[in-house]
């Protein structure tokens, strides 16, 4: 099959993805951009008095950029700390991943590195392996950066073990089902790209492009914009904070949905695409 | 023997332009072949073809009886890309082994398989260093080290000696010649020197379309045909000089100022001409610079290609 997977194949481009990442300019750039943001964020949330954001002033402050009642949840039901983390982590991700994710085979393609990979590996393994190689970086770092802020939020809040542990999870499960679809944007973009300068401005310009639309659709009509919205995994995070468990369940399955139909699309394009 | 690589009207076009204009070939395993043609003829297009790195926009090809990509050719073809880079800060031996793992190697044996092809090119004290350390000739040669891991029955070489030194070019030459019974070599490169002292075939392309595809000795006739280059330009009277011998039927004297003259005799007396020809060149006082039995290669691949 021209377009079978070897496992071992995979893991060797995701491995040497992984270990490239840390000898490269740009992986190097993103982390320390990363690591910095990160440092500073959960240095002054440690110093900020963020237990107002739970009093009903600081709720209905909230309530005016989210849905009232998912404020109320995150604010009151869990640690305030951690609810923080989680709003500033979701609303950040799509910007870092698309950072992360931008070159997963654009550079590959302009530097002609691939006509060294071609004879060995089929498309689809490199495709994979790439995309298994970033998604891993991303996860690693949101992994890092939300287990730091559990330990701090434990640190700064009387909180059950087992609650901090839990909500814990469930914002580390969203993250990796939210960076995974963003993930896989950018597997599509890098995919048409034709370096990773232009992968880059592709994902982030055409990001905040369709953002800016989407706000100029809001003033005409609120339910067009609602629908337009969802063309982009952004469109389903304000269920990723709900209350409802059903309702996280199902954003879950969207981010994941989104997810595979971007790194098909990015798939198809690249399978076909003259190298 | 064999056929490796088989085409039937292969074409690609780039929008309006056509690289490749309905090329059939039947290339059997074997003998080293050279590829040449002027830039822009379409010499990378087949390549890139042949690995799989583009798709033909019209015909058919075969490479090894199946079509390009199909995994059955993993191991099997190896590929010196022309204007491929390696991956910056990541040391030479770490990428080779990385290749060599890719194509079956355990991680433990990549290490002695990267290193044999490190020395295969008289690299082996690089493989710590990451290639954007590396000179162009040593970075050619890293290059070109990737193409031999493992056993590939087909290695095709792009300009492997193109912009290296004179010493560091012969050792590549010296490489392709203890390696090309064991394999079969194609290789493109616009120094005819090269094709002519290491391939048995010649494939010479103009504007996408292959114009011949023969033996070297064939299409240069080594039979009855002395090539001679001057030390200056040829004196007006040099056809006078060499026409007082019988056996010579006919001088060209090249206008392309690298002072040739090709002297075409009849086989009569092919033994004696050369003594003949070199008395009356010294008689006369025409210093020479080479004397060679058969056409230039390069100035035969000139005229075929000259628009």
């Amino acid at each position: 099959m021209q377009h079978s997977i070897r496992l071992r194949q995979l893991g060797i481009i995701a491995r040497q993805d992984l270990a490239s990442s840390l000898g490269s300019a740009r992986a190097l750039l993103f982390l320390v951009f990363f690591g910095l943001f990160w440092f500073w964020i959960l240095w002054k949330l440690s110093d900020a008095n963020l237990s107002s954001l739970s009093s009903f002033r600081g709720l209905n402050f909230i309530g005016l950029f989210m849905n009232p009642e998912h404020a109320r949840h995150l604010f009151l039901d869990h640690p305030v700390y951690l609810s923080v983390y989680f709003l500033v982590a979701l609303t950040t991700l799509p910007f870092f991943t698309m950072i992360a994710a931008c070159d997963q085979t654009a550079s590959d393609v302009s530097n002609r590195y691939i006509r060294f990979l071609l004879p060995r590996i089929n498309r689809s393994e490199l495709y994979m392996g790439r995309y298994i190689g970033t998604a891993s970086l991303v996860i690693l770092c949101y992994t890092i950066v939300t287990f730091a802020a559990a330990i701090v939020s434990g640190n700064l809040e009387t909180v059950q073990n087992t609650g901090l542990f839990a909500y814990t999870i469930r914002i580390w499960l969203t993250l990796v089902f939210y960076s995974l679809a963003f993930t896989s944007l950018m597997a599509m973009v890098s995919a048409v790209s034709a370096s990773v300068a232009v992968s880059l401005l592709l994902g982030i310009g055409g990001y905040f492009g369709f953002l800016f639309m989407l706000f100029i659709v809001r003033l005409q009509s609120k339910n067009v914009s609602e629908y337009i919205s969802y063309l982009l995994p952004s469109g389903v995070k304000p269920w990723l904070t709900s209350p409802d468990e059903s309702t996280i369940a199902l954003a879950l399955l969207a981010m994941l949905a989104y997810a595979i139909v971007f790194y098909l699309l990015g798939w198809w394009r690249f399978i076909k695409k003259d190298m | 023997m064999a056929s490796i690589i088989k085409t039937e009207s292969l074409s690609k076009d780039y929008g309006n332009k056509r690289v490749l204009d309905s090329i059939n070939l039947d290339i059997a395993s074997g003998l080293p072949i050279g590829l040449v043609g002027p830039n822009g003829a379409g010499k990378t297009t087949f390549f890139s073809i042949v690995c799989g790195y583009i798709q033909a926009s019209a015909g058919s090809i075969e490479v090894f009886g199946t079509r390009p990509n199909d995994p059955i050719l993993r191991g099997k073809l190896a590929i010196l890309p022309q204007d491929a880079r390696l991956a910056k800060g990541v040391s030479v031996l770490q990428q080779l082994r990385t290749f060599a793992e890719l194509q079956g190697f355990s991680y433990k044996s990549s290490r002695t398989e990267a290193q044999r092809v490190l020395e295969l090119v008289n690299l082996a004290d690089v493989g710590k260093q990451p290639p954007e350390f590396l000179s162009h000739g040593m970075y050619k040669r890293v290059a070109i080290a990737q193409a031999f891991i493992g056993e590939p029955e087909l290695v095709i070489l792009d300009e492997p000696t193109s912009g290296l030194d004179p010493n560091t070019a012969e050792s590549i030459r010296a490489l392709i010649h203890t390696q090309k019974t064991e394999r079969t070599f194609i290789i493109s490169s616009h120094n005819l020197n090269d094709i002519e002292n290491l391939c048995q075939h010649i494939l010479i392309m103009k504007q996408g379309k292959i114009t011949h595809y023969e033996e070297v000795a064939q299409l240069i006739n080594r039979t009855n045909i002395l090539s001679i280059r001057l030390e200056q330009v040829a004196p007006g009277n040099i056809k006078e000089v060499l026409t007082t011998i019988d056996t010579i039927n006919h001088i060209e004297i090249s206008d392309s100022g690298d002072h040739r003259i090709t002297i075409h005799f009849s086989e009569d007396d092919a033994a004696g001409i050369e003594i003949s020809i070199l008395q009356c060149l010294t008689q006369a006082g025409i210093q020479y610079r080479e004397f060679s039995r058969g056409e230039s290669l390069s100035q035969k691949v000139s005229d075929i290609t000259k628009d």
